[in-house]
């Protein structure tokens, strides 16, 4: 663990500690609300003080950012796929095959969006994949060809990777031809009648 | 944290700035086929959110024997394959150091970040 990460950790237990410490003093009765009273007015007169208070602030949060970024950036390396070089490590984020899928989504004109979310586990790499279709196409058909097209491509680009691969795919939405004509009419109708501005504050 | 490595002459020490390090491996990796740009390190770094650093950074690091260890974030183009690339990355970077600083890395991480959008 790297010595930043360490002292982030070990400054939010004590913060913390401390917190918890004063909340249960005050839930006691050891202080009262005279004595934080009485600190706060004190920490108020003292400009020393304040700017004491205000570094420790500062610090607070630049320690709690760096903190929360350390912890998202471990996550965010555990997201991604890796292989053994003779000259080091590889490893590629499942979001660069995401942007890999959706950049499939142009291939197919059937499909109208992508949502891709690659997984990888002890299983291999798994593709779900959420998609809104723009026709009534067959659907076996399409898909078919779509796990075979996003297989073949992921299979492509990660050469000489054996990670068995597989592609769920959810057809989340069929936009008809009825719902492209309303959507058209719609666009038409507030064409031709624009909002008349003012209108109606007259008597 | 050490941030230079150094090599000796008959006169007398050279020291290399992380830096120095880091532009040979950027240039390197540009040069090779498929490469798009060098992506943003992911590891927090308080220059780099304060602005003072620039994001988009391969880490260097040396270790107590003055061995250098590369951590190289990517963004490849799209329709090339991702293990060649990051061998021929690896190899550039390794004979660029190699030809430029006398030193060859004992390690270099190639981190593929993303395919180029658009």
């Amino acid at each position: 663990m790297r010595l930043f990460t360490l002292c982030g950790l070990l400054f939010n237990t004590i913060f913390f500690i401390l917190l918890a410490v004063i909340i249960a003093g005050f839930a006691l009765n050891w202080i009262t609300p005279l004595m934080i009273f009485n600190t706060v007015t004190r920490i108020d007169q003292d400009p020393n003080s304040r700017l004491i208070l205000g570094l420790i602030s500062a610090l607070i949060i630049l320690i709690s950012i760096s903190f929360a970024q350390s912890v998202m950036g471990k996550m965010q390396r555990e997201k991604n796929i890796a292989f053994a070089t003779p000259s080091g490590q590889v490893s590629i984020a499942l979001s660069a095959v995401e942007d890999l899928i959706r950049r499939l989504a142009l291939q197919v004109p059937e499909v109208k969006s992508f949502r891709p979310d690659v997984v990888v586990n002890k299983k291999g790499i798994i593709v779900n994949l959420r998609i809104d279709l723009r026709t009534e196409t067959s659907i076996t058909e399409l898909t078919e060809r779509l796990q075979e097209l996003i297989k073949n491509k992921i299979q492509a680009l990660l050469r000489g990777i054996d990670e068995p691969i597989s592609v769920r795919i959810h057809v989340a939405k069929i936009i008809t031809h009825e719902e492209k004509e309303k959507t058209k009419q719609k666009i038409e109708s507030e064409i031709k009648e624009p909002p008349i501005p003012f209108y109606g504050y007259g008597r | 944290m050490k941030m230079e490595v150094d090599s000796k002459t008959d006169l007398a020490e050279v020291k290399i700035h992380q830096n120095v390090i880091a532009s040979i491996a950027t240039i390197a990796a540009l040069e090779i086929e498929g490469v798009k740009e060098i992506g943003r390190a992911v590891d927090f770094d308080i220059f780099r959110f304060l602005g003072l650093r620039n994001s988009k950074s391969i880490k260097v690091e040396f270790s107590k024997h003055g061995q250098i260890k590369l951590e190289i974030p990517l963004v490849v183009r799209y329709g090339y394959n991702i293990p060649e690339i990051s061998e021929s990355v690896q190899e550039g970077v390794s004979q660029a150091l190699e030809k430029m600083i006398d030193k060859s890395p004992r390690s270099i991480t190639i981190n593929i970040q993303g395919i180029e959008k658009g």
